[in-house]
């Protein structure tokens, strides 16, 4: 069952008078649970499709349709609220709130709404994360591997249907870049949730499901790995 | 939301130091607005608590009495809020010298528009009295003491401040009734009316007035009052009658401009170190509403404490200013102020005025935020989470290399620049503009004291006037004549209008073509002032030998004519030429009492007067009037003239005294005892004026002048600063990006710095060319609509302390662009 369907999409980006193109015409679709890793070279496009996907850029033409909602039609409001609810988002520097506590970090998505957060889901949560100790400490304190921990217990706490991560090792040593695509991987077997990342990384890439590779804003090889 | 309130308060614990900075902004704006709104409020409620001039805070009043039964009426009209009658009742009682007596039965409401008059006691309650200060001090009684009138006997509760002169021949007591006693009373009252809405009172007065079964009615309103609480005549022009009001409303809007102003700029520089941190809000869900309420949040919670802070510190600048102002008035005055009306600046605390202080403040700060909440919606998350904030696309300039890379580059930095540097650069042009007109009033202000009046001290010394209808006593005046005076002038002095016809005037003065001057300056040849000056025979003798003429000659109605008239009054006085005025044939003038105008039932007592004689420079040396002719007569012809007028109460009953001296201190100090022994006068009918005191005058309103003007010129420096810093520190964080591009690429220090350096210089120039201009045209605008002084006059008067001003101003603009170019030197070079 597809979660993820992307037709004709093209981003083009303009600087004075000339003109990018980042994504010529991806066509893409993404079955529910599935883990996948995007690679390719610098500039290929990947991040800005991973952009797209996430609602924080907008495409030049094309549809993204998530969980049958067409994401490219969405006004500013509702994709903020498609990025709360629907996508849980891991970036390569965390780009976690530097004024709150690690607490408050994790559970924001779901204080956004002004609900309560489900305690035991949460507590399971940093458990499984190794980082239950570490809740009233504020981001800065923490080393790069316990950032990135934190912010994958961020970006699953409002069990998303859907996690993006834009280079989620990119930043970290070889133990710790294990350590968080171990817990990607229960993660998506625990939730049945469909993870996509962007990866240069060969090792991350072959423990996804499938590996879509790109290059100059094209498709050009996607391999089921068994 | 709980978790808004939770970053936004770690986010200002965290930012401190930058919040402090913030607070300390906030803070001073509002002290700025603050001290502005209590300093102009204290101001116009202090002119309300001046001795004679609120009347009680009454808002109309009919001066005529109406029917009992219109009296009735108004009490149950639904818009009057209070009302107070009384009635006048003439007894032939007398007390002291005074041969008659006035009984003003007065309700408690009407009896609360003389409180300012009480010198003792308190007004009197139903039944009892209250007197005049000359009246008990000669009938030997005084408050607590009972006086009877008319067989029933009153209860004196106070004692008021009598202004009557005692030529009027009868004292006022004032009788406190009951209103219910006078609306019962069946006699004709006179209301005082207090309305429930103030600012209704012109249209619910004439409403009144049309219903009222009374006809010819004489009303009044209180003008000072309703215009010092901003209610102003629908009938009166509002550009020329309320001046004053549109300035104050004027710069209170360009103050509330700079105030925003100051606050945007700051916010555009708080929000943009935190682009990062919302983008990554964004990035994870955060609405645009969200990030708007952040900052909402924020300034609630940091604005709170800098707005009370800031109240409280402008209640006590004001309280400071008032008390110098107060202490200097008070110094140059000896204690009394005896040329104007006396007024105690006074801060006034007003809960309302204290709480629209703090709402406006905060609706400001409020508002000051749509910008920057506008700026960060724009921002995209990507170029959020790069720190990349995006201005408006404006059309960029490119390099174009002329040979010198640092001055081609740091030309292509400016040009690109542009528009952020003419913002700021209007807020600092808008703020120097207001502080030049502040500086060129106090200017022309002074100039108008030097140049635009006439002196009565030229020659004499000392002046001294007293109210008295008959010659000064003739044992008062040879003791005068003996206090070793170098000369000496006694007169009286009176205005009527001449019937006026434009045949009269001489050829040279209608073909230098004043005529349309004049016309302008008197409004209308039918109302031609002129003054009669009866100069004591002695003296007119002698002054009349001296011009060379027969002092024998004036008896009867045959007078000496000062035959001059200006040429011009659009001009300073001291610059106006005088040209001869009638032709030399005019024997025969005619006046009448009053003007003949429309407005006016009777013009009076008519009379003829004879030219005997026309001189062209005046007989004495003492103001004559400026648009009107002046004629001089012995004072014995004086007062046999004017003994035929029928209303002579109505005259300007008056002597005069010019002394000339060299010792003015003492022969003012035994001019006024002898004065006072002889007339037994109270202080108000009799006004000596010394030279020294003018003197004194001019240096006090000088100092206050300069009080004010360094007051108004340290906010216009404050607001100056703190708008061009963080401008410019906004500009900084925009373009740090750039420069650090540039660098990266192998731009080395001293190009970074040279190219820097030229881009402070320029900006800083461009400030300074401007200045010399604004000066200009503000002093134009000020001599086109005062006419009186031209520009040059304007700026050659122009004081040191404006001079300083400005080296202060372009000081601090210099100060705080410096402090920003640091800032790049540290943080990129």
């Amino acid at each position: 069952m597809q979660i993820l369907k992307i037709e004709s999409l093209k981003k083009t980006y303009r600087e004075g008078n000339i003109k990018v193109e980042a994504l010529k015409n991806i066509n893409l679709s993404i079955e529910r649970g599935q883990m996948v890793a995007i690679m390719g070279p610098s500039g290929c496009g990947k991040s800005t499709l991973l952009n797209l996907i996430s609602g924080i850029d907008k495409p030049t033409s094309g549809n993204i349709m998530v969980e049958n909602s067409n994401i490219a039609k969405l006004d500013e409001n509702s994709l903020a609220l498609y990025r709360r609810r629907q996508l849980g988002i891991i970036y390569q520097f965390f780009n976690l709130i530097s004024n709150l506590s690690v607490e408050n970090n994790i559970k924001l998505p779901i204080l956004m709404d002004n609900k309560e957060v489900e305690i035991k889901y949460f507590e399971e949560l940093i458990v499984s994360l190794g980082i239950e100790d570490k809740l009233k400490t504020f981001p800065d304190k923490l080393s790069g591997g316990q950032q990135q921990r934190v912010a994958i217990a961020r970006s699953l706490i409002y069990k998303p249907s859907m996690v993006l991560a834009d280079e989620p090792t990119g930043n970290l040593d070889k133990e710790n870049s294990k350590d968080i695509i171990e817990l990607f991987r229960l993660s998506n077997l625990k939730y049945k949730q469909t993870m996509i990342i962007v990866t240069h990384d060969e090792e991350v890439a072959l423990s996804a499901d499938r590996i879509i590779r790109m290059e100059d804003g094209l498709v050009i090889n996607d391999e089921v790995i068994k | 939301m709980s978790i808004l309130k939770e970053y936004v308060k770690g986010d200002i614990k965290n930012n401190r130091k930058s919040y402090n900075s913030t607070r300390i902004t906030i803070f001073l704006a509002v002290v700025i607005l603050s001290t502005f709104l209590f300093g102009v409020f204290s101001y116009f409620k202090s002119f309300l608590d001046m001795p004679d001039s609120n009347m009680g805070g009454s808002h109309f009043r009919i001066i005529s009495e109406i029917s009992n039964k219109d009296a009735n009426n108004l009490v149950l009209n639904r818009h009057i809020d209070k009302i107070g009658f009384f009635n006048t009742r003439e007894l032939d009682l007398g007390f002291g010298s005074r041969e008659k007596t006035k009984i003003l039965n007065m309700d408690d409401n009407a009896l609360s528009t003389v409180k300012s008059s009480i010198k003792e006691g308190e007004l009197p309650k139903n039944g009892q009295v209250m007197l005049s200060d000359n009246m008990t001090r000669e009938i030997g009684k005084e408050i607590g003491d009972n006086i009877e009138i008319e067989e029933n006997t009153y209860y004196i509760s106070g004692i008021y401040y009598d202004k009557t002169p005692e030529y009027q021949g009868f004292y006022q007591i004032y009788l406190n009734s009951s209103q219910d006693t006078l609306l019962h009373s069946k006699q004709s009252l006179s209301p005082f009316i207090w309305y429930k809405n103030i600012r209704k009172t012109y249209n619910l007065s004439q409403e009144i007035i049309d219903n009222l079964q009374t006809k010819d009615i004489v009303t009044s309103y209180n003008d000072f009052y309703l215009n010092r609480s901003f209610v102003f005549d629908p009938d009166k022009s509002f550009l020329k009658d309320y001046i004053s009001h549109i300035l104050t409303f004027v710069l209170f809007i360009i103050l509330l401009s700079l105030f925003y102003s100051i606050l945007v700029n700051l916010f555009l520089v708080q929000e943009s170190k935190a682009i990062v941190e919302y983008s990554k809000l964004k990035s994870i869900g955060a609405t645009n509403k969200d990030i708007s309420r952040i900052l909402k949040l924020k300034v609630s919670y940091i604005a709170q404490l800098p707005i009370i802070i800031g109240i409280m510190t402008s209640l006590i600048l004001v309280k400071i200013l008032f008390l110098i102002l107060n202490e200097v008035d008070k110094y140059f005055s000896n204690g009394e102020d005896i040329y104007s009306v006396y007024m105690h600046l006074n801060l006034k605390l007003d809960f309302k005025l204290v709480l629209f202080v703090y709402i406006l403040s905060l609706l400001i700060i409020y508002i000051s935020t749509k910008k920057p909440i506008k700026k960060l919606k724009t921002n995209t998350i990507i170029d959020g989470l790069k720190q990349d904030i995006k201005g408006k696309s404006y059309r960029k300039h490119d390099l174009k290399y002329k040979g010198n890379i640092e001055k081609d580059l740091s030309r292509q930095f400016y040009n690109n620049s542009k528009y952020d540097f003419r913002f700021t650069s209007i807020t600092l042009k808008i703020g120097f503009l207001l502080m030049t007109f502040i500086m060129i009033a106090f200017t022309y202000y002074s100039m108008d004291k030097e140049y635009n009046s006439m002196s009565k001290y030229k020659t004499y010394d000392i002046q001294a006037e007293y109210v008295t209808l008959n010659p000064l006593n003739k044992d008062l005046m040879k003791k005068i004549k003996n206090l070793e005076v170098e000369d000496l002038v006694n007169f009286r002095k009176e205005s009527v209008y001449l019937y006026f016809d434009k045949n009269l005037i001489s050829d040279k003065y209608k073909n230098e073509g004043n005529l349309n001057n004049l016309e302008k300056q008197i409004t209308s040849f039918d109302n031609m002032r002129v003054e009669i000056f009866g100069i004591e025979d002695e003296k007119f003798k002698e002054l009349v030998l001296k011009e060379g003429l027969d002092p024998s000659n004036y008896v009867g109605n045959k007078v000496l004519l000062l035959n001059t008239m200006a040429d011009d009054f659009d001009i300073p006085v001291s610059d106006m030429k005088n040209i001869k005025f009638l032709k030399d044939e005019i024997k025969e003038l005619y006046f009448s009492e009053y003007p003949n105008d429309k407005d006016v039932e009777t013009i009076g007592h008519e009379f003829t007067l004879n030219i005997e004689d026309k001189i062209d420079t005046p007989l004495f040396d003492y103001p004559t009037i400026i648009g009107g002719l002046n004629i001089y007569i012995p004072k014995s012809q004086y007062i046999e003239l004017f003994n035929r007028f029928l209303k002579i109460a109505d005259l300007d009953q008056r002597e005069y005294i010019s002394i000339k001296t060299n010792n003015i201190e003492e022969i003012e100090d035994r001019l006024t005892n002898n004065s006072l022994e002889y007339f037994k006068l109270d202080e108000d009918e009799y006004w000596p004026e010394s030279k020294l005191d003018v003197e004194m005058l001019a240096k006090k309103r000088n100092i206050i002048g300069s009080i004010l003007s360094v007051f108004f010129s340290i906010f216009f420096l404050i607001v100056g600063f703190s708008n061009c810093y963080f401008s410019f520190y906004n500009l900084f964080l925009k373009r740090r990006e750039e420069f650090l591009l540039y660098k990266a690429i192998g731009m080395d220090q001293s190009l970074l710095e040279n190219i820097l350096k030229r881009e402070k210089r320029k900006i800083l120039f461009s400030f300074i060319y401007s200045l010399p201009f604004i000066i200009i045209a503000v002093t134009f605008v000020v001599s086109k609509v005062s006419r009186i002084f031209n520009s040059i006059d304007i700026l050659l008067n122009l004081n040191t302390l404006f001079i300083l001003v400005i080296v202060g101003y372009i000081l601090i603009i210099y100060i705080s662009i410096s402090k920003i170019y640091d800032k790049y030197r540290k943080e990129i070079i």
